[in-house]
C-alpha cells in the first residue's frame, strides 16, 4: 500500500513549516515594533479564511495536486501557463528560504565560511530528504515540533523575568498603514505560504479533514510565534527594531546563574532544523510540480540537478541581505498574494461555477 | 570553474543513466534544460559576471505599477 500523509502529520508539518519562518518575523518587527504581536494575531485570523480556500480546493478535487487542479479548471494551455508560474513561485520560495538561512548562518555562526559552501551542504541534505519522499519528511514533523516546543518553552521561561510591562506601551500608536503593512507581510509569509501544501494534497490520506489539519497546524505555529513575539517585545520594547535578528540576539542575553551562557546555539539549531523542514517541503513541491507539468516518469532523477539550480538561483537572487529585506518589506507581499490568495480564490470560484453548471445540466 | 563542473558531472553521472534506463524522454529533456541553465549560472557566478536578478526585476515592475510598500 502506498504511504500516505495522515491528518495529524499534515497538522504537525504545517506547524513546522510556518515555524521555519521565525526569522522572517524580524522584518515585520521593523514595521510594527512593539505591537508586532497585534499584527501577528490579525494575520492569523485572516489566514484562517485563506486556508479555508485551500481546504475547499482539496475537498473539491480530492487526490489532485495544484497543477492537476489548474489543468482541470483552466484547461490544458491556460492551466499549463498558471502551473508554470507556480513552479517559478515555488522555486523562488525555495531559493529565498535557502538564501535566508544561509545568510543567517554566514552572518551569525559560521562567519568565515563562504555562502555557497553553506548552501551546497544544506541542499545536499534536503535533496537526500526529498529523494526519500515526502512521507519520510512529514513523518519526523512530530519530533521536530516537540523539540521546537521544548526550546521555545525554555527560551520563554528564561526570559520571562526580564519582561517589563511598559515595553508594550504605547499601544495602537502607529499609523494605520503600518498595521496593514505588517499584517500583510505576516499573512503572506509565513501563514499563506502553506499554499505549498496544495502540491502535497495527492498524498493526504484523508483530504476531507485537511481544513482541520491546516487550522490546528496554523494555530500551533501561531501560539509559538506569539509567545516569542510577546517576549521579544516585553524585554526589548522599541529597541527591537534596531536589531537585525531581535529573537536570536535576545537569546544571547540568557544567563543562568553564570553557568549556562551563550546558549543561542541551541536556538540556532532550532532555526536550522525548522528551515530544513521548510526548504525540504518547498523543494519537494517544486520537484513534484515539474514532474506533473512535464509528465516526467521518475521525479527522483531530477532532484539533485534541481537542487544545483536552486543553489545558483539563491546565490544570484540578491547581492546582499539588505536587498532581501527590502524585497520582503516592499514588493514581496503583493507578488506572493497573487499565488497565495488571488489565484486560489479565482480557481475555487471557477470550480464552484463549473460545479453549479454541471448540476443544472444533470437536473435537466 | 573546475569544482562546479565536477559537481555537475557527479550529478549527471548519478541521474542520467537512471533516466535513460527508464526511457523517460521528457525527464531527459527537463534534466538537460536545468543542467544547461545551472551550467550557465555557475559560469556567470564563477567569473563574477553580473546579470539582473529575476526577483529584482519583479520588484522594479511591482514598484512601477504602485504595488509595493515604501
Amino acid at each position: 500500500m502506498e504511504n500516505k500523509i495522515t491528518p495529524k502529520e499534515v497538522c504537525f508539518s504545517v506547524a513546522c513549516f510556518i515555524q521555519g519562518s521565525i526569522l522572517l518575523n524580524s522584518y515585520s518587527i521593523e514595521i510594527s515594533r512593539q505591537e508586532n504581536f497585534i499584527t501577528l494575531i490579525l494575520a492569523y485570523l485572516i489566514s484562517i479564511g485563506v486556508i479555508w480556500l485551500y481546504a475547499g480546493l482539496i475537498k473539491k478535487y480530492p487526490g489532485k495536486s495544484l497543477v492537476q487542479i489548474n489543468k482541470e479548471v483552466y484547461g490544458k494551455t491556460a492551466g499549463g501557463i498558471i502551473s508554470g508560474l507556480y513552479i517559478f513561485f515555488l522555486l523562488s520560495l525555495t531559493a529565498l528560504n535557502l538564501r535566508h538561512i544561509s545568510d543567517f548562518l554566514a552572518t551569525w555562526i559560521m562567519t568565515d565560511t563562504p555562502l555557497y559552501a553553506i548552501m551546497i551542504s544544506f541542499m545536499v541534505v534536503t535533496g537526500y530528504a526529498v529523494k526519500k519522499g515526502i512521507e519520510k519528511i512529514t513523518s519526523i514533523s512530530f519530533i521536530m515540533l516537540v523539540a521546537s516546543f521544548i526550546i521555545i518553552a525554555l527560551t520563554v521561561s528564561f526570559l520571562i523575568s526580564s519582561i517589563r510591562k511598559d515595553n508594550f506601551l504605547p499601544l495602537f500608536s502607529l499609523p494605520f498603514e503600518r498595521y496593514v503593512h505588517s499584517t500583510h507581510m505576516l499573512l503572506i509569509s509565513p501563514f499563506c505560504e502553506t499554499v505549498t501544501f496544495l502540491m502535497l494534497a495527492p498524498k493526504f490520506s484523508k483530504p476531507q479533514k485537511s481544513m482541520k489539519a491546516f487550522f490546528f497546524g496554523l494555530t500551533i505555529a501561531m501560539i509559538t510565534m506569539l509567545a516569542l513575539s510577546l517576549v521579544v517585545a516585553g524585554v526589548l520594547g522599541n529597541a527591537q527594531e534596531i536589531l537585525a535578528q531581535p529573537i536570536y540576539e535576545l537569546v544571547r542575553f540568557i544567563n543562568i546563574f553564570d553557568v549556562f551562557t551563550r546558549i543561542e546555539i541551541i536556538f540556532a539549531f532550532f532555526i536550522v532544523i525548522m528551515q530544513f523542514f521548510k526548504v525540504s517541503i518547498c523543494y519537494y513541491a517544486s520537484n513534484i510540480s515539474i514532474k506533473e507539468l512535464f509528465a516526467i516518469k521518475k521525479p527522483r532523477n531530477i532532484v539533485f540537478i534541481l537542487g544545483a539550480f536552486i543553489v545558483c538561483y539563491a546565490l544570484t537572487v540578491f547581492s546582499s541581505g539588505v536587498e532581501l529585506g527590502n524585497w520582503r518589506k516592499g514588493a514581496s507581499p503583493f507578488f506572493s498574494s497573487i499565488f497565495e490568495i488571488l489565484l486560489p480564490s479565482i480557481t475555487l470560484f471557477i470550480a464552484y461555477i463549473k460545479g453549479r453548471k454541471n448540476q443544472i445540466c444533470k437536473g435537466r | 570553474m573546475f569544482l562546479p563542473l565536477v559537481a555537475l558531472g557527479i550529478i549527471a553521472g548519478l541521474d542520467v543513466p537512471a533516466i535513460i534506463k527508464a526511457k523517460d524522454v521528457s525527464g531527459f529533456i527537463v534534466f538537460a534544460v536545468i543542467f544547461v541553465l545551472t551550467l550557465i549560472f555557475s559560469f556567470l557566478i564563477y567569473y563574477e559576471i553580473s546579470f539582473p536578478s529575476t526577483i529584482n526585476l519583479i520588484a522594479v515592475f511591482f514598484k512601477s505599477i504602485g504595488l509595493s510598500y515604501e
